[in-house]
């Protein structure tokens, strides 16, 4: 369970130009669910997702993983729950160019010290289990949008995280593609994850898989939903 | 003023270690009034975000601010050629009267500036802050003590004067002077010796104590400070004699010098290294029932033991080959 208490995200705060990104939001959100926030450009999804997913601390408010305070801790304890709490897939993916399918998998391991060999046949059953084996020498820009999708899944799942944040993953998707996504957040429900999706795509927040859908608005809740 | 690189760096680097450390105070101020973990108040957590930082740039600071009695006491040496009666930095110290409270002032600062990075240190292994109160509230406190060493050493450094006669550590530290000095020179020589060779091996028993069972973190502390004390002074009393092989020439400052292979550096090193390592112990001591510093307090404490022990193992060691390695014969 996540928990967030009038939370609050200000960039340039105190300056003329001071922009409230996130503003008074208090929500609890269930573990082993999938959660969307809707919401037009600009409405604080990004930002809550970054918030939730310790990338960002708020300017006000405190959140709870599992009655666990997190946004007063030290950046290092931070950057822990960070690797072995949250998987990541962006809007653009973010794959490193220039290394393979394989190697961009396995690159969120690397500071956990797991053994090299150990860690290769992991991210090798990843990919195998998305069907993007066969190109998991393939670097990065070589691969199709679908491919760099499922290779993106690939490197959130790699350090079995407990909860997985998809900030527009399907923006830059065909509808098939995107119902594949949404396919695999399935996957993912069944394998008891949580799963916190932030995206305007009807395909998404309309797809049966989704338990809530949180409407926001100006930085605020305009729906809670269920 | 006498315009020397090292003066200059030791001036510049002083000011900027009171400007932070002053800055530091008044944040400081704000945690002691303000810090509440259970608030998620935008002051809250701008003080948690300032945290990192002030504590990051402290711990450079204080760093410096170690080194920098080294490098008073080298300045200090390497200047006595230009004052009239000096041979070492025992003369150059005497040239005016701000010399030898600097230097008391800048040996209690580095116990204390050394205390304070242990206690930061401990805070920053723990996930909630648990020692922020304290450490601020010690810092608060050492903040006067900074800021008097930077005008201490300012008045110093501003009335070097080098057409100044001044005194020789032959006559400062001489058993017939009057003062501090001279009662040190005049200290008992052997039983001295022994003093320092009991308090010694109680420290690395109390130590080895330490290490090993985790206990007696009091005793071991207050006989590290103890083991400081009494080294200083049968350096000055017993050991300098012995590496100079005079009886009568009681000088802790000329064993800095190359005659003597700078060998005062390593046993000032060792002494204060000791005593820091020995006295963060007892100081971490309280701390040990808070639920998150349960595993990493005796942990540290252990580890600062033992670097303890090796220190005083370092000051026992070059004692033993000076005294016993010296043709003087009491």
């Amino acid at each position: 369970m996540i928990e967030l208490r009038d939370i609050r995200k200000v960039f340039n705060a105190g300056e003329p130009h001071a922009l409230t990104a996130v503003d008074g939001v208090s929500l609890v959100l269930d573990a082993r669910a999938v959660t969307v926030l809707q919401g037009p450009s600009g409405s604080g999804k990004t930002t809550l997702l970054s918030l939730i997913g310790c990338m960002a601390r708020p300017t006000e408010g405190r959140i709870l993983l599992e009655d666990r305070e997190i946004t007063s801790l030290p950046e290092r304890f931070l950057t822990d729950v960070r690797r072995r709490t949250f998987g990541f897939i962006f809007q653009q993916f973010n794959l490193v160019k220039g290394i393979s399918a394989l190697e961009n998998v396995m690159l969120p391991a690397y500071p956990l010290g797991e053994h090299h060999a150990a860690l290769k046949e992991r991210a090798a059953g990843l990919l195998d289990l998305f069907g993007i084996l066969p190109r998991e020498t393939s670097k990065a820009e070589w691969l199709s949008g679908g491919e760099a999708q499922r290779t993106a899944i690939c490197r959130a799942l790699i350090n079995d995280p407990q909860i997985i944040i998809a900030d527009e993953p399907t923006a830059h998707l065909d509808t098939k593609l995107s119902r594949e996504f949404m396919d695999i957040v399935g996957r993912l429900k069944a394998e008891q994850k949580t799963v916190i999706i932030a995206s305007h795509d009807p395909l998404v927040y309309g797809s049966p898989v989704v338990d809530r859908v949180i409407m926001m608005r100006d930085g605020k809740i305009e729906v809670a939903g269920r | 003023m006498i315009l020397h690189p090292a003066i200059i760096a030791l001036l510049v680097s002083s000011m900027l270690i009171a400007l932070l450390v002053l800055s530091a105070f008044w944040y400081g101020v704000q945690i002691l009034r303000s810090w509440d973990l259970r608030s998620g108040s935008s002051l809250q957590l701008d003080l948690e975000r300032r945290t990192y930082l002030i504590s990051t740039v402290l711990a450079y600071v204080f760093g410096f601010q170690l080194a920098s009695l080294f490098l008073l006491i080298y300045t200090a040496d390497s200047l006595s050629t230009l004052f009239t009666g000096a041979m070492c930095a025992a003369g150059t110290f005497n040239v005016n009267a701000y010399g030898y409270p600097l230097l008391v002032l800048k040996v209690v600062n580095f116990l204390l500036a050394g205390l304070w990075l242990t206690v930061n240190y401990a805070d920053n292994r723990a996930y909630d802050y648990p020692l922020i109160r304290k450490k601020y509230a010690f810092l608060i406190v050492l903040a006067p003590f900074i800021v008097l060493e930077t005008y201490l050493q300012t008045r110093y450094f501003l009335a070097l004067q080098p057409d100044v006669i001044t005194s020789c550590c032959g006559s400062l530290f001489s058993a017939g002077s009057s003062g501090v000095a001279g009662d040190l020179a005049a200290l008992p020589a052997i039983p001295l010796l022994y003093a320092f060779a009991g308090i010694m091996v109680s420290t690395t028993a109390l130590g080895v104590a330490v290490a090993v069972t985790g206990r007696g973190g009091y005793a071991f502390s207050f006989s590290a400070g103890t083991a400081f004390i009494v080294g200083i002074a049968s350096l000055i009393s017993s050991i300098s004699p012995a590496i100079y092989e005079l009886p009568t020439h009681h000088c802790p400052f000329c064993v800095l010098q190359k005659e003597y292979g700078y060998i005062g550096y390593l046993f000032y090193a060792a002494l204060l290294g000791g005593a820091v390592t020995g006295m963060g112990v007892g100081v971490l001591n309280p701390f040990r029932s808070i639920p998150s510093m349960a595993v990493i307090i005796p942990s540290l404490q252990k580890r600062l033991a033992v670097l303890s022990v090796l220190f005083s193992a370092s000051t026992s060691l070059l004692t033993l080959v000076t005294v016993f390695g010296s043709n003087l014969r009491w």
